[in-house]
């Protein structure tokens, strides 16, 4: 049992250990000043962008047919050590969204183009050059997630953008669809991906044995990646409210069973379905999962992508 | 010093006067603005010293109004930016995993309680400076952390009670 105050003072405690000293103050304040003097140039070079940005929409305009999510014909050409640092920021994405071995492509492009692709419409303002990453796997984002949705729904696909030069990046959240980088320009593929990762493996050999443990060793097995809070409120129903959004791997186990473990007056408890929660590979948490012998069957489609395991 | 905060002020005695505050409000911004930090620091430097002028003691102190004008920009980098899905090493041990969770629950939390919760238990303030800082009286600095905390132990779940 961990008290929510102490574990706040131990970890702020570690978070102050590492880290580093604070910029200089002379340097900044130098630069705090100059962004005083910097209003006029702003000005200016706000009224240049106007003028162009008027200029392009002029020339959109002229050229009704015109798709701005067209990508441009020239191939992308990507140096050994951009492509190797897209590789790690995929990977690192695809480790904290759950599926270290989701596979990952990308795309150069500009921050409008993306927008005019996502939204059907330029939407106008300032562009730079970014790279878009897509993910594919069992993919689930249950934190740092600040939109309308809360968490986000999971889905097989993850977008997110890559400024050149920066590692910080733009997230969209995890979507059922994917979007075609194609027409954004040359796709490069970053991460093959897996189909048979460990974790499923892991799963699977988790579903057998607790198939035969319960009288049917033949039985079929499906899974699909939620959280606690989904997959207890789809289970039991009774408190949907639960706000336990650890990741975790609902598994549906259908055959005929009988409860060998249980203990407690009258007969064991039979039934055709086994549903039960384990907790998510790959982080390296204890989830209070849960264990149910019924005969009502669980529609894990509602949860996500489902995984046929056996 | 915070008497003769003027415009006609050099910036030697203004940096003389942030400086034993600057290390806090780095402190503040790397917690709330992640990758932004620097812009935000940056940024709430820039707003102090064109306001400068604007700055009453009677109204509190030098350390406040700094972290103040640090959160507000936080605040601004926060729903200026998509939505962020933070790069982190991969947890190799379990006190880092654990981390790892605590600190995605804290980001997770309600904007007010968050910063309640940085303030308090990050930068070590207490309560009555927190509550200067956020605006608001000391019992509701105590009902928002107690609030934060249970948010905490709902997203944490398992053995967090």
């Amino acid at each position: 049992v961990i008290d929510p105050d102490e574990a706040l003072r131990a970890y702020a405690g570690r978070w102050s250990d590492t880290e580093p000293a604070p910029p200089d103050l002379d340097q900044a304040l130098v630069r705090a000043r100059r962004s005083r003097r910097r209003r006029r140039p702003v000005l200016l070079a706000a009224a240049c962008t106007l003028v162009l940005a008027a200029g392009l929409v002029i020339a959109t305009h002229a050229h009704p047919g015109s798709d701005p999510a067209t990508p441009p014909s020239a191939p992308t050409s990507v140096s050994s050590a951009e492509l190797a640092r897209l590789r790690q920021i995929a990977m690192r994405a695809a480790v904290n969204a759950g599926d270290r071995y989701a596979s990952a492509d990308a795309v150069r492009t500009t921050v409008r183009r993306y927008e005019s692709l996502q939204n059907g419409t330029d939407p106008g303002g300032a562009d730079g050059p970014i790279w878009v990453i897509q993910l594919h796997g069992d993919l689930l984002v249950d934190s740092g997630w600040m939109g309308p949705t809360n968490p986000p729904p999971p889905g097989p696909y993850l977008v997110f953008s890559v400024a050149i030069g920066h590692t910080s990046t733009g997230f969209d959240g995890t979507s059922r669809h994917a979007v075609d980088l194609a027409r954004l320009g040359t796709v490069v593929h970053l991460l093959k991906g897996r189909v048979l990762a460990p974790t499923i493996e892991r799963l699977r050999e988790l579903a057998t044995t607790t198939a035969a443990n319960n009288g049917d060793p033949d039985a079929h097995v499906e899974a699909v990646r939620t959280t606690y809070a989904a997959a207890d409120a789809l289970a039991d129903a009774v408190d949907p409210a639960i706000a336990d959004r650890h990741p975790v791997w609902l598994i549906q186990i259908s055959g005929d069973f009988m409860c060998n473990t249980c203990r407690g007056p009258g007969p064991q408890p039979r039934g055709h379905y086994i549903a039960m929660t384990v907790s998510s590979v790959g982080r390296g948490r204890s989830t209070d999962g849960f264990f149910s012998l019924t005969d009502t069957r669980l529609d894990l489609g509602r949860l996500g992508r489902v995984i046929t395991l056996r | 010093v915070t008497s003769d905060l003027d415009t006609a002020r050099p910036t030697d005695v203004f940096a003389e006067f942030v400086r034993p505050h600057w290390d806090v409000m780095t402190r503040l911004a790397r917690r709330l603005a992640g990758d932004d930090w620097e812009d935000v620091l940056q940024d709430a430097l820039a707003l102090a010293w064109r306001t400068r002028a604007g700055y009453d003691p009677t109204r509190g102190s030098a350390r406040t109004w700094l972290l103040v004008l640090v959160t507000d920009q936080a605040r601004k980098a926060m729903r200026r930016r998509r939505p962020l899905l933070e790069l982190v090493d991969d947890p190799v041990d379990s006190v880092a995993d654990r981390d790892l969770d605590m600190e995605r629950a804290v980001r997770s939390l309600p904007e007010r309680q968050r910063i309640a919760v940085e303030l308090f238990y990050f930068l070590d303030l207490p309560v009555a400076d927190v509550a200067a800082a956020m605006a608001c009286t000391e019992g509701t600095v105590k009902s928002t952390l107690s609030d934060a905390r249970g948010n905490l132990r709902a997203r944490l779940g398992g053995s967090y009670r």
